[in-house]
């Protein structure tokens, strides 16, 4: 079991707005590596995101960061960065000194403020525009100018509610490679977001929430395999495909296989995937067979939230 | 990167992160609509003041200078004091949370590793900066051009022989304290009040009757110190109900603690304060 202060732990927590669900009753346990929030609007991310950094006080649970409890923002934030989805900026600032008043907030000597500024500042590629209202940038550049706040003072642990918003492909793709950094260097990245095939190639753990419950969470594989009502599609290719599909009927160990449109491959749904597998290398050696390459295919967040959250899901992309 | 220690008392840390909310306010306060009314009101004494002056000199009517003194008293007292820095006050301080609340930006501060009650601290400041520079500059010009008729020796007179300097720097000392208590007290209305005009108008009321209350309830009035620090006093009401002055001394640390009490007092709320945009 990984210590606690190296992780986020969240203690039977429930947030209610009045008579209004945030969230209920939610144990959590966040540990380094990146990881996704996912749920459909209202589900209760932006109440999990904003609790996790005491911008809200639960209702009922307790939740430390790297323990530290989150009522004592003046310790918890010394190594949390949080993007938060508000989109308004203090009045009359430059990106520069959005960030430079930020790091001013922490204490820091005015030579190390000036260098953390420049620092972030280049890592989100806003150097140029830096100079610059804020009032006057694009949805993108407000954007990273946020993650550049988030990140400027080095932290442990990153939050980020909806990072990837208005951000064009190629900044997407940066911004990703930022998330990949902090999180190799043992960080704990928490990601939300809409947008799932990107949280799919950046995350190795997710956490599905609807309704203001957690729906499930853990490692992408792990939270997969324990959807037993879905059984596991699995692509296949080879050389000669009908061949394969008569076998595993014969073995019946698939409730469902399809020919691939292009001749050239199988999708199968099986309810024991790694069993699966393990036959897939006798019938290939039996039969002769050249493999290409067998892959899950609905083993990522994508499938998740249709499995587990499925039409309620609305906005996910 | 090299994060300062936390001791158990970092008055350090604490007094350069104040300093460090203290200016970030007072550069968004430049830009701010809601300095607009304040700058108004600060700026109608001067107009009222200077337009009477410059009658009174064209008119050539007689001067005296404990007339003069008289009557700036009562303007002071009565419309500088409790209507131009009570409202200019109330516009400045209610928003300080409340106005970043609506601008949906609280969340800038409260994602910094400060103590909440440095936040309160830091904005009080600027806005004590802000307000006490506001109407202390309105206090002395509005002073000075009620003695322009006095003419240029006779302004010199007042101020380098007479009783003049020391009560400028009288009125501009109580206007900093006008600014101190009531901006303790708005800036509480700003944390406790989703609306805090009824709240403001209800003390108005309270302010504008302070002379009628009995002695323990004047204590919790801000007009009631600043009035034993006024350098002219004024002739008490027929209706004020008789109470004990107070020495300008005392007036002055009743002032600082009644102040310092308040502020504790919203510290205490702000530590509980919860960022929900959407229910503002």
């Amino acid at each position: 079991m990984m210590d606690t202060n190296r992780r986020i732990v969240l203690r039977d927590v429930s947030k209610f707005y009045g008579e209004v669900l945030g969230v209920n009753r939610v144990s959590l346990a966040v540990e380094p590596g990146i990881t996704s929030l996912v749920g459909p609007n209202g589900a209760g991310k932006t109440t999990l995101l904003n609790l996790m950094t005491g911008l809200l006080r639960p209702t009922e649970g307790a939740i430390e960061v790297l323990g530290i409890p989150v009522s004592r923002p003046e310790r918890v934030f010394r190594h949390v960065g949080y993007c938060t989805q508000y989109d308004a900026f203090p009045k009359g600032l430059t990106g520069y000194d959005f960030i430079r008043g930020y790091l001013r907030l922490h204490g820091l000597p005015e030579t190390e403020v000036e260098a953390l500024t420049r620092d972030a500042l280049a890592r989100v590629n806003m150097t140029d525009a830096a100079g610059r209202k804020i009032a006057a940038y694009s949805k993108g550049m407000r954007q990273r100018v946020k993650l550049a706040q988030a990140i400027a003072h080095k932290p442990r642990v990153l939050i980020l509610d909806e990072p990837l918003n208005g951000l064009d492909p190629m900044a997407r793709a940066e911004v990703i490679a930022i998330f990949q950094e902090v999180a190799a260097d043992g960080c704990i990245v928490i990601v939300s977001s809409h947008i799932l095939h990107e949280v799919d190639i950046l995350s190795d753990r997710v956490i599905l929430m609807n309704h203001g419950y957690v729906v499930a969470e853990g490692g992408i594989h792990d939270v997969r395999e324990e959807v037993e009502e879905h059984p596991m599609q699995i692509l296949v290719r080879c050389d000669r495909p009908a061949v394969l599909a008569a076998r595993i009927f014969e073995l019946n160990h698939a409730v469902e296989v399809k020919l691939h449109p292009d001749g050239r491959g199988l999708l199968l749904r099986t309810k024991d995937a790694a069993g699966f597998y393990r036959l897939m290398n006798r019938i290939a050696v039996d039969e002769n067979l050249a493999m290409e390459g067998i892959q899950p295919a609905d083993d990522d967040v994508q499938s998740l939230y249709d499995y587990l959250i499925g039409n309620e899901g609305g906005r996910a992309s | 990167m090299t994060l300062p220690e936390i001791s158990s008392w970092p008055w350090r840390l604490w007094r350069r992160q104040t300093v460090a909310v203290t200016r970030l306010e007072l550069r968004k306060c430049r830009r701010a609509r809601r300095l607009v009314g304040p700058l108004l009101l600060a700026l109608l004494p001067v107009l009222i003041i200077g337009a009477v002056s410059i009658v009174r000199i064209v008119i050539g009517k007689p001067t005296n200078p404990v007339q003069l003194d008289q009557g700036y008293a009562v303007f002071f007292q009565t419309f500088f004091l409790r209507f131009l820095v009570f409202f200019g006050c109330a516009a400045i301080f209610t928003g300080v949370f409340r106005g970043d609340m609506l601008e949906k930006t609280l969340h800038y501060y409260l994602l910094a590793p400060v103590r909440r009650e440095v936040i309160a601290a830091g904005k009080f400041l600027a806005g004590l900066l802000a307000t006490a520079t506001l109407f202390g500059i309105s206090a002395a010009g509005s002073f000075l051009l009620m003695r322009l008729p006095l003419g240029r020796t006779g302004l010199e007179q007042y101020l380098l022989h007479g009783p003049g300097l020391g009560y400028l720097g009288g009125y501009i000392g109580v206007t900093a304290l006008a600014c101190l208590g009531y901006g303790a007290v708005f800036i509480l209305f700003g944390a406790l009040f989703r609306n805090p005009v009824l709240p403001v108008l209800a003390l108005f009321g309270l302010e504008s009757i302070n002379f009628l209350l009995p002695g323990w309830l004047k204590m919790i009035s801000v007009v009631y110190y600043l009035q034993a620090l006024n350098p002219v006093p004024l002739p008490p009401s027929p209706f004020a109900l008789m109470t004990d002055s107070i020495s300008p001394l005392l007036a002055v640390a009743g002032l600082a603690a009644f102040a310092l009490a308040v502020l504790v007092v919203t510290a205490l709320r702000i530590r509980r304060l919860e960022i929900i945009y959407a229910a503002d």
